[in-house]
């Protein structure tokens, strides 16, 4: 790969990474893992979903707040910063945390309301996630426009499932809309060894076949007007679409487990994309935790990047040897993970089974214990206009979901 | 996991009052009813305790209004929110954090002006600001939409579900039955007296019925054969992701008819009403109502551009003409109260549900309350308030 390095500036430093890759996947590469703190005991987070999922690698990029490094693709020249600035206190939060835990500001204060209002002034301040934007960086986005579409068919998703149904459709007449919030098609296919070229295939198939493929184009929501509403660059578009195919894909489910959110815990899927899609390694050594055949593969494809991984199975031996794909990693099974160590990001985890507790030290986990659909735009027009189910939700009429069976 | 307050045991076949609609009037009348000695009171919510506009309201607590009625009133309001937390023993967060109606015009300013001027006299803390104090108060805030306002040092906000949670559980600790996923079907009366209700678990026998079902209330009252002249509409509202603080004083813009204040947790919430409020039943975000939101907190605050919103929502009300709220007796119909027809109920709950029980209870209205009664609404006798920031169109 004959990739363009592109600079840009973190706090104050100048960071070098390659045309194609996230600026979290960049930052990662030059080894910082600690890109936020979490909003009430500012614990560090970092990079965990990969697939611009979760708040915790959302940064400042020139002046705005709350974008996601993970996914946001490097320019060059842009001007990164975590939002909050880290500080000697950060660490007080959490370690005064059992005096201090979850709500207890209903129960401790109430017969003192002037602490309350003490409390209150202190807690703003440490509360808060982010800045306001710049005034500049904020100015720059008030002349986004606004359209008005209709479309015969809406793809959500430019995945493999999206691309071939945005085939089919246009292929059968029909203008075809496919909307992809990533930059590039494909979803996950550019995450698998060989998959670019596959969903360089497809994208061919659909447009060749007349459909529009639009990039950077985000499905916000679908709301009681029949509207889909876009986000793109240059601004909204209120799509009505006379059918829509929803094929966003999956979200990978975490597991919880003692410090699980320090940096370098992340989601299997989201570690191969990093070492895939922008050839960045998730770490040195690895552990991946998991009970399912594709946490296997994702340890194999490590492994083959010359990285050590070893797989914690949390099912008996036979079914966990049963996945396993390449013999040079070594499985332990029925075993889980019960916390993971490091002050700013994981130098070791803690492996429990039958025969008691283990420690592994290692500089990066990922998790594959399943996935679950993302189904957010359908389950709004299911669960909307009522707060009280007494029937099932019926699927409106023109609603296709790919992947569905 | 139980929710507090929330009976767990079945309906009995009789109460000596049932209020119907577990949101904030309702809880908060039971609470008060209770705490003056009355037994035997049932809450009956459609839902789960403040699943309706008691959890999607703007949160807003002040009593600068321009009218005598809304102003003593809504001022009874404050100071009960000032002890809430210790009476209840829960924390409300009740933050008086100030409170500013913003005036963006001359005429708007005259207006305030004018109202302020009655503050003093009305027992109300307020003080009329021009637009250098407003800068200096909220220097978020566009300066192209600040010509002054009418400043409450001592308003703010309170944390919705809070505010639920504390009635509910203050009120079941007093032995009130709150009652959810229980819809009332029917009202029984008989020559000009209420007898009992339906649900759909059961009938229930009763001489009171308290109607306090929010954007149902119409719907609940035509059961006992009792028109309520209201119409049903929707507000939506949006929250944004967490900044620090950058607004201190809750707000409402007359303006752009809209609202908003910065939370503890750093998110900007607010609501803005169009100018033709469309009767709605639905709970459904529209994107016509989001990017109104959207457009007038930019323009209102400009470096919101570019700040990620979390959430974006919807919920009704029952609004009578002059979007005062309907409390008090039904002179024809004995045993039946009204507790409804609010816009503005969170910030009037505590009030509302302690002078109403005071007339329950003991058969007199409040004079604070008085104002308040269908029959004004009958006789087209309407309260002229001319600082809200929510509009029906044409009215």
């Amino acid at each position: 790969m004959n990739a363009e390095r592109l600079d840009f500036r973190f706090e104050g430093g100048v960071v070098s990474g390659v045309a194609g890759q996230s600026i979290g996947s960049a930052l990662h590469a030059a080894g910082v893992r600690v890109l936020s703190s979490s909003f009430k005991y500012r614990r560090p987070r970092g990079l965990y979903c990969v697939a611009g999922a979760c708040p915790n690698c959302a940064v400042r990029v020139d002046g705005l707040p709350g974008v996601p490094a993970c996914v946001t693709p490097l320019r060059g020249g842009e001007i990164v910063e975590r939002d909050r600035r880290s500080s000697v206190m950060d660490p007080v939060p959490d370690r005064i945390s059992r005096w201090v835990p979850a709500g207890f500001y209903y129960h401790r204060l109430p017969r003192r309301p002037w602490l309350w209002l003490r409390t209150e002034r202190v807690l703003a301040r440490i509360a808060a996630a982010g800045r306001l934007p710049d005034p500049d960086a904020a100015a720059a986005l008030l002349d986004g426009g606004f359209e008005e579409r209709r479309v015969e068919v809406v793809v959500v998703g430019a995945g493999s499932a999206g691309l071939d149904a945005a085939a089919g459709a246009a292929r059968a007449g029909s203008s075809v809309l496919v909307l992809e919030r990533d930059h590039q098609p494909g979803g996950f296919l550019l995450s698998e060894p060989g998959g670019a070229t596959r969903a360089g295939e497809l994208v061919t198939a659909a447009t060749g076949a007349g459909a529009e493929l639009m990039l950077g184009a985000t499905a916000l929501g679908w709301f009681e007007e029949g509207l889909l509403a876009v986000a793109t660059r240059s601004g909204l578009i209120a799509l009505e679409p006379g059918r829509l195919v929803l094929a966003t894909g999956s979200y990978e489910r975490g597991l919880p487990f003692a410090d699980g959110d320090r940096p370098g815990v992340m989601l299997a899927a989201g570690a191969q994309r990093m070492l895939v899609r922008d050839g960045v390694r998730p770490g040195g050594r690895i552990v991946v935790i998991t009970d399912e055949p594709y946490g296997h593969a994702a340890a194999a494809l490590l492994h083959g990047a010359g990285i050590d991984v070893s797989v914690v199975d949390r099912r008996p031996a036979d079914a966990a040897h049963a996945d396993a794909v390449d013999a040079g990693v070594p499985v332990l099974a029925g075993r889980t993970i019960a916390a993971a160590h490091g002050r700013r990001s994981v130098e070791a985890i803690s492996v429990v089974g039958p025969n008691g507790r283990s420690r592994l030290p290692c500089d990066a986990v990922a998790i594959a214990v399943g996935r679950r659909p993302a189904d957010e735009l359908l389950l709004e027009r299911l669960y909307a206009g009522s707060v009280i189910l007494e029937t099932a939700p019926e699927r409106p009429p023109g609603v296709e979901v790919a992947g569905e069976r | 996991m139980p929710i507090p307050g929330v009976a767990r045991g079945g309906l009995r076949r009789t109460y000596d009052v049932v209020i119907v609609g577990g949101g904030i009037q309702g809880l908060a009348l039971a609470y008060e009813l209770s705490a003056r000695g009355l037994r035997d009171i049932c809450v009956l919510e459609a839902g789960y305790p403040g699943c309706g506009a008691s959890g999607r309201n703007g949160e807003l607590v002040r009593s600068a209004f321009s009218s005598v009625e809304w102003a003593t009133f809504f001022d009874a309001s404050l100071r009960r929110w000032r002890d809430l937390s210790v009476e209840l023993g829960f924390n409300v967060l009740f933050t008086p954090a100030g409170y500013l109606v913003l005036a963006s015009t001359q005429e708007e300013l005259d207006r305030c002006r004018g109202f302020a001027a009655r503050h003093r006299d009305l027992g109300l803390v307020t003080e009329l600001l021009g637009d250098r104090e407003v800068r200096e108060l909220a220097p978020a805030l566009n300066p192209e939409l600040v010509a002054g306002g009418v400043y409450q040092p001592d308003g703010g906000f309170a944390h919705h579900d809070a505010a639920v949670w504390a009635y509910a559980r203050a009120a079941a600790r007093r032995g009130v039955e709150v009652h959810p996923f229980t819809r009332v079907t029917g009202i029984r009366t008989d020559g000009g007296r209420v007898l009992g209700v339906g649900t759909t678990r059961g009938e229930i026998s009763t001489p009171v019925v308290v109607d306090a079902a929010g954007g149902h209330a119409r719907d609940v009252a035509g059961m006992a054969g009792v028109p309520l002249p209201t119409t049903t509409h929707r507000l939506e509202a949006i929250v944004t992701e967490s900044l620090a603080p950058f607004l201190r004083p809750a707000l409402a813009t007359l303006h752009l008819l809209g609202y908003c204040h910065q939370t503890t947790r750093g998110e900007l919430v607010g609501g803005t009403e169009q100018n033709v409020m469309e009767p709605a039943t639905s709970l459904n975000g529209s994107l016509r109502g989001l990017r109104d939101m959207a457009q007038k907190f930019v323009r209102l605050i400009p470096q919101l551009a570019g700040v990620r919103l979390l959430r974006h929502w919807a919920g009704i009300v029952d609004v009578t003409a002059d979007l005062a709220p309907v409390l008090g007796p039904v002179p024809e119909l004995e045993g039946f109260f009204l507790d409804c027809g609010w816009v503005y109920g969170f910030m009037g709950a505590p009030a509302a549900g302690s002078l109403l029980a005071e007339a329950i209870d003991s058969g007199n209205v409040p004079e604070l309350i008085a104002p308040f009664s269908i029959e004004r609404l009958r006789a087209g006798d309407y309260i002229r308030e001319s600082s809200l920031v929510v509009t029906l169109g044409d009215a």
